[in-house]
């Protein structure tokens, strides 16, 4: 262990303070308007509200579920997160699966083609007009699959699942061949199981992606029938009282309210967050390391 | 003697040939699902591209529609609007590189002295936090907080005696914005890749350094910086594909009217044109355009990274 000289310990020092204020500059404009969201109409007119709620009060998340399009549009967004995870995982892992085995005894012919196929599809796409006139003309518009089955196959979680695959060692599988084991088999009992953490971590990216894509939603759903996502981007910025209801004005304010639908918006993955980064900081780095 | 060459010749041609498991028609099945979605969401796609070669009309469809050959692409180039969207494209797109990777690989390096391991957990929990919130969400904390008169940060202006500033909605400063707000969003979770490499610097040399009488600073000159090279050259030669990618998400949600003169890009520009307006063909044309030159950049840079430092995707 070696001792520190002053100017190390300084330098501890003015670092850990430069980290502090990195870290509250991230977190500072959330924590500013879930202030907002919380404080009286009256705190937030007079601008008095920075970093804590002046006034406590739930009116405005009150008044924001008010609305029954928000309500439906969270049940789109959950059903969306739910259909995409599901399959996805599977689609991504059986494809994953194979990938991993190569061209050999134990893989398929043409193998060198598929990666080909798979790293075309990952360069290269018709882009967005295309995209749409396809999901339209298979009559998927507004219809929930038009949300989940576009972006089902992704080839950057196939990569990463494939590399955790590899990386398992390759004498289980020999034995369960051995004992009369077939290519299912191995995959549902022995690679499934055994993947827990790179699932875990495409799951995450999974439930993020999905609950936040809104693009989608605006072009492919009838307005009453978008995901959460979608909903917020529609309504952010547009007033939702009227200035004429001397009630409403007392007690609410369109600044408040937007930023109760805001955090509605975030509050899926802010309460997902805490198991999500310890997830992150590792998947990644499983899926980034070969070998 | 003999039979056991004959064996060992007889295991050489089974190589050769490639006898595959009794079971590996599974394989094919597992893999069917992937292909059959990959074929009709990527590859049919693709096909409509020659839409962008048509004046394309709904009611007459892709093989009823009149051809026109490039004049989509010459409109492109001769259209004012259209150049000064690739224009602020490319700048915007540079911006965030260049200070999107300074600002990562400082962070990296100062977190990386951290000494206790639960303040710099801490620290991570804090600055990941953006990269997972959607630009939904920013756009609509962003609006509130630049508001010229009530927002936080113009109300911090004022009370220091500045003039307040319409960032999202003056041209000279939507740039300067767009780029700040995307640094702040990003620059924590990509110093992941950097931290993994740091962690992966053997210890023995900073203990070699130290008895040739090197001090931290040296140590991070000649050790820790010339150890994650290649990471370094990895992330941006890969960032070579980004140069046209600005951002559709974070501009679609910060940008108005007002600022389409530095503000538009390529991809809000043809969701415009194309899915407002209803002009397929030339929508096409500018997306079929980006999706070449980014296609020529990515493979560049892949190759880059592959001969300089091995990095290989597949």
């Amino acid at each position: 262990m070696q001792t520190m000289t002053t100017a190390q310990r300084w330098f501890q020092l003015v670092n850990n303070v430069f980290m502090l204020i990195f870290a509250l500059i991230c977190v500072i404009p959330l924590i500013h308007v879930i202030s907002l969201s919380l404080s009286s109409s009256a705190a937030v007119m007079a601008n008095e509200v920075t970093f804590w709620p002046v006034g406590l009060t739930f009116n405005s998340y009150e008044k924001a579920l008010e609305n029954p399009n928000i309500v439906h549009s969270v049940w789109v967004s959950v059903q969306r997160v739910a259909l995409s995870l599901a399959m996805g995982v599977i689609v991504n892992c059986l494809a994953a699966y194979v990938m991993s085995k190569g061209g050999g005894r134990d893989g398929i012919a043409g193998y060198k083609g598929f990666i080909g196929f798979f790293v075309v599809a990952m360069l290269f796409n018709g882009g967005m007009i295309p995209t749409y006139l396809l999901v339209t003309q298979i009559g998927l518009k507004n219809s929930i699959w038009a949300l989940v089955l576009p972006s089902l196959m992704n080839v950057f979680y196939l990569i990463l699942i494939m590399n955790f695959f590899k990386a398992l060692p390759k004498e289980l599988e020999e034995a369960a061949f051995m004992d009369g084991a077939n290519h299912w088999q191995v995959f549902s009992r022995m690679f499934m199981p055994l993947s827990l953490p790179v699932l875990a971590t495409v799951g995450m990216f999974m439930v993020v992606n999905d609950w936040n894509e809104w693009l989608s939603g605006t072009i492919y759903m009838q307005s009453d029938n978008v995901p959460l996502s979608t909903f917020l981007k529609s309504i952010i910025a547009v007033p939702v009282i009227n200035d004429s209801n001397a009630e409403d004005v007392a007690k609410l304010n369109n600044r408040s309210i937007g930023a109760a639908q805001i955090i509605i918006g975030a509050l899926p993955i802010l309460l997902i967050y805490p198991v999500l980064q310890r997830f992150f900081a590792q998947g990644i780095v499983i899926g980034a390391v070969k070998e | 003697m003999e039979t056991a060459i004959r064996k060992e010749t007889s295991i050489k041609k089974t190589k050769e040939r490639v006898v595959r498991r009794k079971d590996s028609w599974q394989l094919y099945l597992m893999l069917l699902p992937a292909v059959v979605l990959t074929i009709i969401f990527v590859y049919v796609p693709m096909g409509g591209i020659v839409m962008a070669f048509q004046e394309y009309k709904p009611y007459q469809g892709i093989l009823g529609s009149n051809w026109v050959g490039l004049d989509q692409f010459k409109f492109l180039f001769e259209y004012p609007d259209s150049v000064q969207v690739i224009w602020n494209t490319l700048r915007i797109a540079i911006l965030k590189l260049v200070f999107g990777f300074f600002s990562t690989l400082t962070f990296a390096l100062l977190l990386n002295e951290v000494r206790k391991k639960f303040f710099r957990s801490t620290i991570q929990t804090f600055v990941f936090l953006p990269h997972f919130l959607s630009w939904v969400v920013l756009g609509g904390i962003f609006i509130d907080l630049l508001n010229p008169d009530t927002g936080l940060v113009n109300q911090l202006l004022k009370a220091l005696g500045a003039e307040p500033i319409f960032f999202l909605g003056d041209n000279n400063w939507f740039l300067a914005t767009v780029v700040s707000t995307e640094v702040w969003k990003e620059f924590g979770y990509g110093s992941i890749i950097f931290l993994a490499a740091l962690a992966g610097i053997n210890p023995a040399l900073y203990e070699a350094a130290q008895l040739d009488g090197a001090g931290r600073w040296k140590q991070t000159l000649h050790v820790t910086i010339p150890s994650i090279i290649p990471t370094i050259t990895v992330v941006l030669t890969l960032s070579l594909g980004q140069l046209l990618n600005a951002g559709f998400d974070q501009i679609f949600n910060l940008y108005n009217m007002l600022v389409y003169e530095k503000g538009d890009i390529i991809d809000t520009f043809v969701y415009r044109i194309g899915l407002i307006d209803g002009n397929y063909s030339f929508a096409t044309a500018v997306g079929l355009f980006k999706s070449v030159v980014a296609t020529i950049l990515i493979v560049t840079g892949y190759r880059i990274a592959y001969i300089v430092s091995g990095h290989k995707i597949f």
